[in-house]
């Protein structure tokens, strides 16, 4: 399928490139000119319904006889009751543990026999069922991505080896710092009563909490068809997949659902260090951060370009400075966590425990050094890096449908894909330097270190960053859980 | 800037096309005068090309007392050559609004860059001059072994398990007789210390020279563009001399080993059996691989089953193959439930391996695990980067380029009496290492760090 339009200029290259092989040597020392970026134009977006209301996304992609389909569902650990911390990630982890007329092992072998992949996850504000299966495949696997979506069965039995492996978890937890990392920093910046500061697999008084009502209670809650979408992309038409579709989900009933709410996010006010004892460490895990922004935001652009050039790709400030100036880790970055609301921004790294005091000092160098004007250069590289690469987003299906359901999950305009380079392109060495110092506040950040406490201590005192906090690691996760045997 | 305009008849017509066509790869190859091989492929779905160039140079190939210099030789790739300063390697790929990257393994090294289509000139000219001429400074090289260190520390050092998974299974091969894969890919930290910034050099001479070298370009571009780009870039590297292939004897079935892993960062014990396994090339190996899926991948496989669900001793239970130009290993793996010993689950590894040996396996699990075969073959050919790296792949590994074409028949061919009897030849205790993983704090559960 041709989708590439190319300009005349660069028809006129092409004729040029006709010329004898080795009409001319050219100037080797210098890099190639770029000729100007060729367009991408991708198949449109087809919307349809079934007869209950449910929306059907769909993207052709015909280049390889596979087929992707996601039932994603507005239900995620944001909805998570409290003392119920998990119940979202475990409702999902049960889904293929028995469904319809099959139970666990049955689901997953009638699956891998058809070569066809099927998984059930959970995130913040969705859970999301995909089936990703050769085409020759589809009709046999479908009826079984159903059954998981709409009938499981959750066997009591499954539900205890599940609480068993998740307790196993969170006992591994305590020896991977980085895991410790990622909790302490969340609840640090989110606090125990917004839902973006808990731990998705929740504490183990959760874990040993959550009964097979629980799980019930969730999926009938929230699992209705005018409460989801089916994204579907791959070899196939929508004249093709609607009546397939409409058999397999047009009987599911609609259903009644309350919007949830949730606690006001509040900004980090302070600077402080959360120092998480770890001994014998081989390395000090960093997390920095603070609220960021919704996903919504008029600013999304901008603050790509600008986390870009910060920490968002191998030749970032960051990375450059911390890895390939100083050696001091394998890679440092920076990430704005785009959700329904503000999620957190991070900067992070693994670094030597010998340098832990000297990485956090290039940090802090690097954010203070964000907030002023950005070379011209360094401005087109990063724009040149979200937009030019912005294509090849878009290969297989499995990109295409986590493209698309973005455009669900967070209400985004039809046209956003086709808006997206322009938007990136057009962002000013201004508009950077505006959402650097209105989202970055260098003076307000939680800094969570998890190490050797004797040898980087001191160190880290002496910067004088803000108040020091020494935890344990159980004071993050709990006591270590004891796990029965079976 | 992008236009969204492809009518859906126009699309349905397409399908029939693609539903022929597409499954193969079409490929040009050839060779340059200085020994460069190059293979062409079009791909004209999405603007993008990929250019991907492997080295016939890996861990395998490092000597005594050097173990993790190909790796780090990889990291000195990304620090400039003649024409190409500190940092702008990447710097120009992202300019021309691209990534690349680098990896090592046993038998090679790989480096690759996607890019917009019409930018293929700026990922030849990159790769061209690196080839031609390596910049080296001494403070780049104390820097870049510092890195590595810190790789070596978050991969290895600073994870349960991961330790005796690589390491562990190394203590398989004799380093007398086979030292090129009884070290990890990483080194060892006292071997990166000792590496010398003159060895780069003469690193780079031996293996880094058009002739042990495979350009692939894979997407949207004209063949006589690429080919003529290829002439100017690359055609005046001069060949180097032949470079030395590493020289590893093993003998099968030479007796049981048994090693205890202390592990400090593990909670759980474990255990993994390994046995020795034969070269990616040799005829077994396909029916191996499938016996692999069978046992250990997936929730239905035979160890996941008796482990994980019905004993419920094991938290996970899966097999691991990693198949080289030389011999390779099939590893089972289990991590002990909480209250189970190492002596109950290694029990029942070896039973599950041993009732394959007795029994064979059934058609319907053989038709499952070539399912699988069949559907990651389609699925894996859907970037210009996985369709780059699967022609180098076939380039290095294979007897033939265009096996590229025929190998998935070879894996359908495989029967039942095939998977029992590569099982008998293998899959015995005489041809075994076994790694019991003890948690360093003894008790799990109730340990301090």
């Amino acid at each position: 399928m041709k989708t590439i339009k190319y300009t005349g200029l660069w028809a006129l290259a092409t004729l040029a490139a006709v010329a004898p092989l080795t009409a001319q040597v050219p100037d080797r020392s210098g890099p190639p000119k770029l000729g100007p970026p060729p367009q991408l134009s991708l198949p449109a977006i087809q919307e349809r319904e079934l007869a209950n209301g449910l929306r059907v996304v769909l993207m052709e992609k015909h280049q390889v006889p596979v087929v992707q389909i996601g039932l994603v569902v507005m239900a995620g650990s944001a909805m998570d009751p409290r003392g119920k911390v998990g119940l979202a990630t475990m409702t999902a982890d049960m889904m293929d543990e028995g469904a319809g007329s099959r139970d666990a092992l049955e689901l997953a072998d009638a699956i891998d026999y058809l070569g066809a992949r099927l998984s059930v996850g959970a995130g913040n504000h969705t859970s999301v069922i995909s089936l990703y299966t050769p085409l020759s495949k589809l009709d046999d696997a479908l009826p079984i991505m159903a059954d998981v979506a709409l009938r499981p069965s959750f066997p009591a039995e499954e539900l205890e080896r599940k609480r068993k492996s998740r307790l196993t978890t969170l006992l591994q937890w305590h020896d991977e710092p980085s895991a410790v990392a990622s909790v302490a920093f969340n609840n640090a910046i989110y606090g125990d009563r917004h839902p973006y500061g808990t731990s998705s697999i929740g504490d183990e008084a959760a874990i040993r909490s959550l009964s097979v009502a629980d799980l019930t209670e969730f999926h009938g809650g929230y699992f209705h068809p005018n409460n989801a979408v089916l994204i579907v992309v791959g070899d196939v038409t929508a004249d093709q997949i609607l009546p397939k579709l409409q058999q397999a989900f047009g009987a599911w009933p609609r259903g009644r659902f309350s919007s949830p709410s949730w606690p006001d996010v509040k900004q980090v006010d302070r600077r402080e260090v959360l120092l998480v004892d770890k001994p014998g460490a081989a390395q000090s895990e960093i997390r920095i951060g603070r609220v960021g922004v919704e996903r919504k935001t008029e600013d999304y652009y901008a603050l790509q370009v600008m986390n870009t050039i910060l920490g968002g790709s191998f030749t970032s400030r960051l990375n450059q400075n911390l890895r390939e100036d100083k050696g001091y880790t394998y890679g440092a970055g920076s990430y704005f966590s785009f959700r329904v609301m503000p999620g957190p921004f991070t900067a992070s790294s693994a670094v030597q425990t010998d340098a832990t005091d000297k990485a956090l000092q290039e940090f802090f160098r690097e954010f203070d050094a964000i907030l002023e004007p950005i070379p011209e250069d360094e401005l087109t590289r990063g724009k040149n890096y979200l937009a030019f690469r912005y294509p090849g987003r878009f290969q297989t299906v499995a990109q295409i449908a986590g493209q698309l359901d973005d455009l669900f999950v967070y209400d985004l305009p039809s046209d956003y894909f086709n808006q997206y380079v322009d938007r990136i392109l057009a962002v000013t060495q201004q508009d950077v330097q505006r959402v650097a110092r209105k989202y970055l506040d260098p003076e307000k950040v939680l800094i969570i270190v998890v190490g050797d406490r004797e040898k980087i201590e001191s160190g880290i005192r002496a910067l004088n960053l803000g108040r020091v906090r020494l935890l344990s690691i159980e004071d993050v996760l709990g006591k270590k859980p004891v796990v029965e045997g079976s | 800037m992008l236009r969204v305009a492809i009518p859906v008849a126009l699309a349905v017509t397409c399908t029939a096309v693609s539903l022929s066509a597409q499954q193969r790869i079409e490929f040009d190859r050839y060779t340059l005068p200085n020994g460069l091989r190059v293979i062409l492929s079009q791909d004209h779905s999405t603007p993008i090309v990929t250019v991907s160039v492997w080295y016939n140079v890996g861990s395998a190939d490092e000597l005594l007392g050097r173990s993790g210099f190909a790796h780090l030789f990889e990291h000195m790739m990304f620090q400039g050559s003649e024409h190409v300063q500190k940092r702008e390697h990447t710097n120009t790929i992202q300019r021309a609004g691209g990534t690349v990257n680098g990896t090592t393994n046993e038998d090679r090294t790989n480096y690759f860059e996607t890019l917009p289509a019409n930018r293929l000139n700026v990922g030849l000219w990159l790769e061209a001059d690196r080839m031609r001429s390596l910049a080296v400074t001494t403070e780049n090289f104390e820097n870049q072994r510092d890195v590595v260190k810190e790789e070596r520390r978050l991969r290895l050092d600073n994870q349960p398990y991961t330790p005796a998974i690589i390491e562990g299974t190394t203590l398989l091969f004799d380093s007398t007789t086979c030292f090129p894969y009884s070290h990890s890919v990483i080194g060892s930290m006292d071997d990166l210390d000792a590496a010398q910034v003159e060895d780069v050099q003469a690193f780079f001479d031996l293996y880094y020279a058009p002739n042990n070298a495979t350009l692939t370009v894979v997407g949207d571009f004209e063949p006589a563009d690429a080919k003529r780009l290829i002439d100017q870039y690359y055609g005046d590297i001069p060949r180097g001399r032949d470079a030395p292939r590493p020289e590893c004897q093993v003998t099968y079935g030479q007796g049981a080993g048994e090693r205890v892993w202390e592990d400090k960062l593990a909670t759980l014990p474990g255990v993994i059996i390994a046995y020795l396994a034969p070269p990616h090339a040799h005829p077994d190996t396909r029916a191996l691989q499938l016996l692999s899926t069978i046992l250990g991948a997936g929730e239905s496989s035979r160890l996941n089953r008796a482990l994980v669900r019905d004993a419920k001793t094991a938290v996970v239970s899966v097999v691991q193959m990693s198949s080289r130009r030389g011999p390779g290993l099939f590893a089972a793996i289990a991590i002990a439930n909480q209250g189970f010993t190492t002596d109950t689950i290694k029990a029942q590894l070896q039973e599950q391996v041993a009732k394959v040996l007795a029994e064979g396996v059934t058609e319907q699990e053989l038709t499952k695990a070539k399912n699988s075969f069949r559907a990651q073959d389609v699925f894996g050919r859907q970037t210009t980067f996985a369709i780059a790296e699967e022609l180098q792949h076939f380039a290095h590994f294979h007897e033939s380029l265009d096996e590229i074409h025929t190998d998935l028949d070879g894996y359908m061919q495989v029967t039942a009496a095939d998977i029992q009897r590569v099982a008998e030849k293998y899959l015995v205790p005489e041809n075994s290492l076994t790694i019991i993983i003890v948690p360093a704090t003894a008790a799990g559960a109730g340990g301090t760090y």
